[in-house]
């Protein structure tokens, strides 16, 4: 249960299905909480989505109450993206949504308004689906990823789904699997035959941040452990800084950063590290003020960006992602790939000399660093 | 319970049957008295016929409140008005009072913020079994004994014509907590909706001193968005007081003068403002501007960054009323970026060193 106990707000209430009643994943959840919280199973997991959505509190509560459901949804979706900024291409593979950690500057606080932590919990089902996809499309590259609609170790604890998906992705040529998290619970996939088709990626931000403005993840020394960890155990890793916050200070606070992920694991190691500066919605303005009402995050300068969220100005933004390209070259990244999530071809332009013509270039990039 | 109250029949009240004090169904709020209702009672008489209701200390009024005040003004004493039947429950008067508006002159959203908390009493009333305020009846009476006429907030938002959900009764919860100066404001739509939401977040009386000048310097519905947001980021960003900030901005004095000088004043007090709150955009800004008058193109030549400097599509403006003045914009154009092209660079990297 080590691991578990680093989230945000315990599991009060587990709902579950009666289709999936007697899945791997439903009997590794139901096990491991060892009978310390109510169970309820309930026919349509939809149905108790839609009576609670939208209720006030739903972001708190939705750490809390764990639904295991069947699998319905598509298991492949292409991220979201934005427009008129560069997409990386990274493709979903959706088996949850909702996030036990509890970081206030967090977009899924606006985009999930139900309070349940959702689970597939028919992971066969599942992965037969996303299976007949990858087998449909043998000459498309897919670079999946669990970390976007959640955090892809979290819940691992009580679900044990990582060292599943990474035995699945290991069969499949085309694909590639990028694990995102900002948990340090590594333990079940150190002793994993993987065959280099995970990589496991941290989100990193500043010891301050880390601090001030994510509570319930592991500390961010916790991390860079979990990530020698598990490049002992022939992982690739990635990094991303994303958010990062320009704050009065950030510069040691980012550039310590920085050179302790250098410091820790190998720069060989590292297949990608990404940048983002924070952005926000209105709709998670009107959250982190209900929720966090002492908190300064969307106090600085922001404008309106032409996607609709609100962005530091684009010179700050420059300003800050040539110092932090400037010190992961300077720490020993010399050649580590490194792009920006969700920046327009301006900035990658002023910082990088170039740009990726179109989303796909982007993406062509990334795959080179997993088909290398 | 749906009573077609326009088909009962009408009669002679007199309108010292009339209990005045009763604003059970008053759903009025920040509206001039109508000059026009007055002129047109004058000429054509009393052609909506009010509504009313029995309560304890005689008739209210459920709907013609400001027709019934201008009818006894005009010296009437009594009127032809409906009567609601005694069966007739509080929430059914109530959604009478408010189609009516609804269906003439439109609720603002003060009011429709009161008709929200006269509804929500009477239906948490209804809900406890106890509703005999202001002689209202809380309940339908049946044949079969007492039933509660229950109606629920998602009914009145279908009346007031939104979509059900909460969202929508916080915010006109909201506004009813401005201070009364901006809850007027809002009623009278010289305060937008997007500032209000905003001054929530001050002091009833700092409310007050906003609203007051907002509406002294004229502002638009967009200014004051701008103003009220960008007020109350910059207080809590440097933790400055109210009084303070409007010191600094030049606020802290009768706001009065010609039209010319209250312009001045508006704009001043803008730009001060987005300066504090924008302090970086505003050197980006002032540095763009400083580069490109050092260019000495003029003023019918304007490059124009890109909005907020995000991106990077510049519009290049020229201004000119003859084929000979293009041609010297063309060259002069030509000559800079032919002799000076470093600093016509400069106008494109958009960067900022602190």
């Amino acid at each position: 249960m080590n691991g578990i106990s680093n989230i945000a707000f315990p599991i009060r209430k587990v709902y579950v299905e009666h289709a999936v009643h007697d899945t791997t994943i439903t009997r590794n959840v139901l096990q491991r909480l060892g009978g310390s919280v109510p169970v309820e199973f309930v026919e349509d997991g939809r149905d108790i989505i839609a009576r609670h959505r939208r209720e006030r509190g739903a972001q708190r509560r939705g750490k809390q109450n764990l639904l295991l459901t069947g699998f319905r949804a598509q298991p492949i979706k292409p991220c979201p993206g934005t427009p008129d900024y560069l997409c990386c291409g990274y493709q979903i593979l959706n088996f949850g949504t909702g996030c036990p950690l509890d970081c206030a500057y967090c977009i899924l606080q606006d985009y999930f308004s139900n309070p349940f932590l959702v689970v597939q919990a028919n992971c066969e089902a599942f992965l037969r689906a996303a299976a007949d996809e990858l087998r449909a499309h043998p000459d498309r590259l897919y670079r999946l990823g669990t970390g976007e609609f959640t955090d892809s170790l979290a819940l691992d604890p009580l679900t044990g789904y990582a060292a599943i998906l990474v035995e699945f992705i290991r069969d499949f040529p085309n694909a590639a699997l990028e694990l995102k998290t900002k948990a340090a619970h590594v333990d079940p996939l150190l002793h994993l035959d993987h065959r280099g088709r995970t990589i496991c990626a941290w989100s990193v931000n500043s010891a301050r941040i880390v601090e001030s403005e994510e509570y319930g993840v592991a500390p961010l020394e916790a991390r860079l452990e979990a990530a020698r960890r598990v490049e002992a155990a022939g992982y690739r890793l990635a990094f991303h800084f994303d958010p990062i916050f320009h704050y009065e200070g950030w510069e040691e606070g980012y550039k310590r950063t920085v050179e302790r992920i250098f410091e820790t694991v190998r720069a060989d190691s590292i297949a990608w590290i990404s940048l983002g500066c924070f952005r926000y919605t209105p709709g998670l303005e009107r959250v982190i003020r209900e929720r966090f009402p002492t908190n300064q995050s969307t106090f600085a300068e922001f404008i309106l960006a032409g996607d609709g969220k609100m962005r530091y100005p684009q010179p700050v933004r420059v300003r800050v992602y040539r110092k932090m390209l400037d010190w992961i070259r300077g720490a020993g990244g010399e050649k580590a790939l490194v792009y920006f999530c969700m920046e327009n071809a301006a900035v990658w332009r002023n910082v990088m000399g170039y740009s990726p013509r179109s989303d796909e270039e982007l993406a062509g990039w990334l795959d080179g660093a997993c088909w290398h | 319970m749906n009573i077609r109250f326009d088909d009962l029949p009408l009669l002679r009240v007199p309108l010292t049957r009339i209990d005045w004090n009763n604003a059970a169904c008053l759903l009025r709020f920040g509206r001039e008295p109508s000059q026009r209702l007055v002129e047109s009672l004058k000429r054509t008489g009393m052609r909506t016929p009010p509504l009313l209701a029995k309560g304890k200390s005689g008739l209210f009024i459920v709907c013609g409140f400001e027709r019934l005040r201008i009818w006894r003004e005009l010296g009437h004493e009594e009127v032809a008005a409906r009567i609601a039947p005694p069966e007739a429950a509080a929430q059914d008067l109530l959604s009478a009072a408010i189609q009516e508006n609804q269906d003439g002159r439109g609720l603002n959203l003060i009011e429709r913020g009161i008709a929200l908390e006269k509804w929500t009493a009477l239906h948490d009333e209804v809900k406890a079994g106890h509703c005999e305020e202001n002689g209202l009846k809380p309940a339908l009476r049946t044949k079969d004994g007492l039933k509660p006429a229950l109606r629920t907030q998602d009914e009145l938002l279908s009346l007031l014509g939104y979509k059900p959900g909460p969202a929508t009764i916080e915010r006109l919860r909201a506004f009813r907590q401005l201070s009364t100066t901006a809850q007027t404001a809002l009623a009278l739509g010289t305060l937008p909706e997007g500032a209000a939401a905003t001054l929530r977040e001050f002091s009833a009386k700092e409310q007050d001193h906003l609203v007051s000048i907002m509406l002294a310097l004229r502002f638009t519905a967009g200014m004051c968005r701008d103003f009220s947001r960008e007020f109350l980021e910059t207080c809590r960003r440097e933790k400055i007081a109210v009084t303070a900030l409007l010191r600094e901005l030049g606020l802290d004095r009768p706001l009065d003068g010609t039209a010319q000088e209250i312009a001045l004043l508006r704009r001043s007090a803008l730009e001060a403002l987005h300066r504090r709150r924008f302090p970086i955009l505003s050197r980006i800004e002032r540095d763009f501007a400083a580069r490109q008058a050092a260019l000495g193109l003029g003023d019918e030549i304007q490059l124009r960054p890109p909005k907020d400097f995000e991106g990077d599509q510049y519009h290049l403006d020229i201004r000119v009323s003859s084929p000979a003045q293009l041609e010297r914009a063309v060259r002069a154009l030509a000559e800079r970026l032919d002799k000076r092209r470093d600093e016509i660079q400069r106008l494109f990297d958009l960067t900022w060193e602190p």
